[in-house]
């Protein structure tokens, strides 16, 4: 897949840089060939078709990133990912930044 | 003499007050008293720069010091030194730093490996005993392989990661670099351990601590058809020989499957870009310093933006818009939930594995050094390099980097600008006591 300079921009804005200090043709030729090596994941095959239970704690239990993230697209990352990623944990975030009062009572 | 560019900050006023303060205790209290210790700058100690290698975090003090750090301090060691890294973890070179490439300690022209590439250099060079590094995919492992060290990724759970900047959190685990396969030990029965402050770590510390026995029935293997990924020779000869020591006091089984490291590679990368691209959202330059101008005139996001943009070197941003790109609708589930699989199918296939053997052998890396600038320029040839350390991260596994020492391998003549090359021992999670018994096995047997 090409990654053309307006898709680029797109994505650039997406993870919160501005496009216009960013190396674009650069940056668009490093994409085009870091997804290409991402898609040497298999497509359907026994490894992807018998996933395994994730090793999750109870959705409840898992705090969820809030009021400090900056970005609105990370915080739907975490909401709608944190089943999948199963023990994804935030210990970091929390004691890098203040506790927002819905951590303190997560904790 | 920092020749090789490998700290960031020397902290040399709180060593000597603190070696003070030691010289007045009694030294049989604690068992790393007044041995000074090289941290990595993405784990914090208290008061000192925290700059992860990034521009984007220069100005950024650590308000509290890592539970590994507490762990070392309360041992009686002393914290001497910040050591450059690849900016926030993310490089297999120590040339992805803001405060300047590290270079090897033996040969200046070769790459330390990275990213805990100034830990590794500051035992190489004998200026420290013991360095602490953190091991995402391999920044522990690999830069003691190129740097001639031993060295130890724990468990995921074993060290508590409070106070490590976070890159990949689901992978992220702090490591002991050291001279000696005892000494690594010491350290990490020292920094492991339940912290309350980190809901993934695990008391762990009795399996450390066991008293070891002869590893008579203990079954070692290899994994299968990883020949042509090796790509020279005396790594090779440095399995072959290790393979054959071990035949003395294990049993050697057959190569067993495990995933296509290949695969899993791409896994790796596309979980820990991920990962990476949420974790640094938070960095503002604004919150943790960094920021050199205030720009009232524009809009708020515009500032951050822009600071971003100024402050995260290439190899970062190329991280976090990959990983974005993962996260986004259209490659969620093409790449993004097809990677999560392959690790979960991976584990259960590691799983399945250790009750047949004991401990892989591996190499840790497929080649010996690089050269500083060759690989920098081509990021996909980069992530190759760490081909063999992205099993145990992605498996939780520990595995032990171990530079291969052997006279039949490496002769005396040959020591001069190289290093050994290194393999790589893997145990089932939990089982460190397992690599220990290995690794001094074949450390004694070439003495």
């Amino acid at each position: 897949m090409e990654w053309n300079r307006e898709k680029i921009r797109r994505l650039a804005e997406l993870a919160g840089f501005a496009p216009e200090s960013l190396e674009i043709d650069r940056i668009a030729e490093e994409m085009t060939r870091i997804i290409e090596f991402a898609h040497r994941l298999p497509i359907r095959s026994e490894t992807c078709d018998s996933p395994e239970p994730s090793r999750c704690l109870p959705v409840e239990k898992i705090p969820v990133i809030s009021g400090n993230q900056s970005l609105e697209f990370d915080r739907d990352f975490h909401r709608d990912r944190r089943d999948s990623l199963g023990y994804f944990r935030t210990t970091q975030v929390m004691h890098l930044e203040s506790d927002t009062d819905d951590e303190k009572d997560l904790r | 003499m920092d020749t090789c560019n490998a700290y960031i900050s020397i902290l040399d006023e709180s060593a000597l007050a603190r070696a003070r303060w030691l010289d007045t205790q009694d030294p049989s209290l604690r068992p790393l008293h007044g041995i000074p210790i090289a941290v990595k700058d993405n784990i914090a100690v208290q008061g000192c720069r925290l700059t992860c290698g990034s521009r984007m975090l220069s100005r950024h003090k650590a308000p509290f010091s890592a539970t590994a750090v507490r762990r070392l301090e309360a041992a009686g060691a002393v914290i001497v030194a910040k050591t450059n890294m690849d900016e926030f973890g993310m490089g297999s070179s120590g040339e992805y730093s803001a405060f300047g490439p590290v270079t090897h300690p033996v040969n200046s022209f070769l790459s330390a490996g990275g990213s805990s590439a100034g830990s590794a250099v500051a035992v190489a060079k004998g200026d420290v005993p013991i360095a602490l590094g953190s091991d995402t995919g391999g920044s522990v492992r690999q830069p003691a392989a190129f740097c001639g060290i031993p060295a130890i990724r724990p468990t995921y759970g074993t060290v508590s990661r409070f106070g490590l900047v976070a890159f990949a959190s689901s992978m992220d685990q702090i490591g002991p670099m050291t001279t000696c396969v005892d000494d690594l030990k010491t350290v990490l029965g020292v920094i492991s351990g339940h912290d309350p402050l980190d809901v993934t770590s695990q008391n762990t510390s009795r399996r450390i601590h066991e008293p070891e026995k002869l590893p008579e029935t203990n079954r070692v293997a290899t994994v299968r058809n990883i020949e042509t990924l090796i790509r020279e020779p005396l790594i090779r000869k440095g399995m072959d020989r290790v393979l054959k020591i071990l035949a003395g006091g294990f049993t050697i089984a057959d190569p067993v499957t495990g995933g296509d490291p290949e695969e899993l590679l791409s896994a790796y990368y596309v979980i820990s870009s991920a990962e990476a691209s949420s974790n640094l959202a938070r960095y503002d330059g604004i919150r943790f310093g960094g920021m050199e101008e205030k720009s009232p005139e524009q809009m708020f996001s515009d500032t951050i933006r822009n600071l971003r943009s100024r402050s995260f070197g290439p190899e970062v941003q190329r991280r976090i818009l990959a990983g974005t790109a993962y996260l986004s609708s259209g490659f969620h589930d093409e790449l993004y939930h097809r990677a999560v699989t392959v690790k979960h199918h991976f584990q259960k296939t590691i799983r399945d594995v250790f009750t047949i053997i004991d401990l892989l052998v591996l190499p840790t890396t497929p080649t010996l050094p690089f050269q500083r600038g060759v690989m920098t320029g081509d990021p996909v040839s980069m992530y190759a390099s760490d081909i063999f350390t992205v099993m145990a991260s992605l498996a939780g596994c520990p595995a032990l980097n171990l530079p291969v020492r052997d006279p039949a391998v490496f002769p005396a003549d040959m020591s001069a600008g190289t290093v050994p090359p290194s393999i790589q021992l893997i145990a089932a999670p939990y089982r460190e006591d397992l690599l220990f018994q290995a690794a001094r096995f074949l450390e004694e047997s070439w003495r």
